[in-house]
């Protein structure tokens, strides 16, 4: 295993407005796993790795390179939560370590800011942090209390099962599982949360959310824990949105960083669960009951 | 002309596809600089017979296409790369394209009155590039046969 004392955490855009539970998590998570999770100062959007890349692509791959050259700086690897994030910085760093003539132009541009892309240092998800670098046995050893009994649904996003290779699906499940939750595996996990379509059609991002929540309900989920804050944002929202239409969800989405805090024996108050819009408390009841609802 | 064996043709997975429809919006932004599924030239569609399974709809640049056969002012041609295109100068709008299509691919954009299909993105086609799962991607004609037999195989085996 190779010893990471400091790492950048990208947070891009929606875990430090939206979502500071996930950040705050994360960041408490990660010291009681002996390692320092260090602010990217200046950093931007990723930007996107749908529509500003189909849109911009030249300015896309300058600011990303930009993002992961602000981490370079300070000499570390980078890790995100985000999907798309991911997908944005990775895909960056390959174009940029791959074509000569795009990293000569990027840090022509990136020299505005006094800084370089050079690709010395790697860029992570979370999974890949938590998995490979500080490995299970290093978060068993850490976990004082589970969450027996709860039924957790894993959203895990389009964008990891594009390098199959790496195999973040199956490192996340193992993730899950090892928190002592009961994983409910479900035909709909393949599917898209619809954050794509809010784009152009938000009846159909509802309609999409709305097919993956059925089915979650259908096999009685108890939470649903994912590290992409757009799942996110859209499983929750997209509760409240077909609540105020007559239905009734309540199914809490968790960022997986927040269950570990937990089972870490911090105190959700801690970590700022509070701001969750859906009954987050049930959860922690339940598994505090051993399981019993 | 590209042997047909060795050209390139799109290749679309339901095992890997996720129904986000990026795709489309990234094909109407391709060719008509908007991003609407209205303006796409291939379809994602919920898959009626299997539950959280999608089909994907985009032209096979056959190697007898019949739509080029039915055009009747000769506006459809199969350029040297294998790739069937429509010039838009020369179209009618008379759909004939549209309705013997075996799949209708080619579809009639109602303001231009002329119709549209997908032209391969001049051999980067963006519905491939920005697919977030790798559910559609380019292969050679030969090689998404292959896939396309052992996907068929596997679906029956999974009925069975």
């Amino acid at each position: 295993m190779v010893e990471t004392k400091k790492i950048a955490f990208y947070l891009g855009c929606a875990l430090p407005s939206a979502q500071l539970f996930g950040e705050a998590a994360g960041k408490i998570v990660l010291k009681d796993l002996g390692v320092e999770p260090l602010d990217i100062e200046g950093a931007t959007c990723c930007p996107d790795p749908e529509i500003s890349r189909t849109v911009a692509p030249e300015l896309w791959v300058t600011m990303a390179g930009r993002n992961i050259a602000l981490a370079e700086k300070m000499d570390v690897d980078v890790f995100t939560v985000c999907n798309g994030c991911y997908d944005t910085l990775t895909h960056a760093y390959h174009m940029l370590s791959e074509d000569e003539q795009l990293n000569r132009k990027v840090n022509e541009n990136l020299m505005k800011f006094g800084i370089q892309y050079q690709g010395k240092h790697r860029v992570l998800h979370a999974i890949e942090l938590l998995y490979d670098v500080i490995g299970l046995d290093r978060i068993k050893k850490q976990i004082k209390r589970k969450l027996t009994g709860v039924r957790v649904g894993i959203q895990y996003g389009c964008r990891i099962r594009l390098n199959p290779k790496k195999e973040l699906v199956r490192k996340f499940r193992e993730l899950v599982e090892i928190l002592g939750c009961e994983v409910v595996d479900l035909e709909s996990d393949r599917i898209c949360c619809g954050v794509p379509m809010m784009y152009k059609d938000q009846k159909k991002a509802l309609a999409q959310t709305k097919t993956r929540l059925d089915d979650m309900v259908k096999h009685n989920v108890d939470c649903i824990v994912l590290f992409c804050p757009a799942c996110y944002d859209r499983l929750e929202k997209g509760q409240l949105e077909l609540n105020q239409q007559g239905g009734d969800y309540d199914i809490p989405v968790f960022n997986y960083f927040e269950l570990l805090a937990y089972c870490f024996g911090h105190e959700p108050d801690e970590f700022g669960a509070y701001l969750h819009k859906l009954d987050y408390e049930k959860i922690f009841e339940k598994a505090q009951s051993g399981g019993k609802s | 002309m590209a042997d047909t064996d060795d050209q390139k043709v799109l290749f679309y997975d339901p095992e890997l596809c996720s129904g986000c429809s990026y795709c489309m919006l990234a094909c109407s932004y391709e060719h008509f600089k908007v991003l609407d599924y209205e303006l796409s030239n291939l379809w994602i569609y919920p898959d009626p017979q299997r539950p959280f399974y999608y089909i994907g709809i985009h032209c096979s640049h056959c190697d007898d296409p019949i739509c080029k056969a039915a055009c009747p002012v000769e506006a459809i041609s199969k350029g040297e790369d294998g790739i069937v295109n429509i010039d838009q100068n020369k179209c009618i709008g008379c759909r004939s394209c549209n309705i013997m299509c075996p799949i209708s691919v080619p579809w009639k954009n109602l303001e231009r009155r002329v119709s549209f299909k997908c032209d391969f993105c001049k051999g980067d086609p963006k519905c491939a590039k920005f697919c977030p799962t790798g559910a559609i991607s380019v292969k050679t004609r030969k090689e998404a046969r292959e896939l396309a037999s052992k996907l068929i195989l596997k679906a029956e085996a999974k009925s069975k």
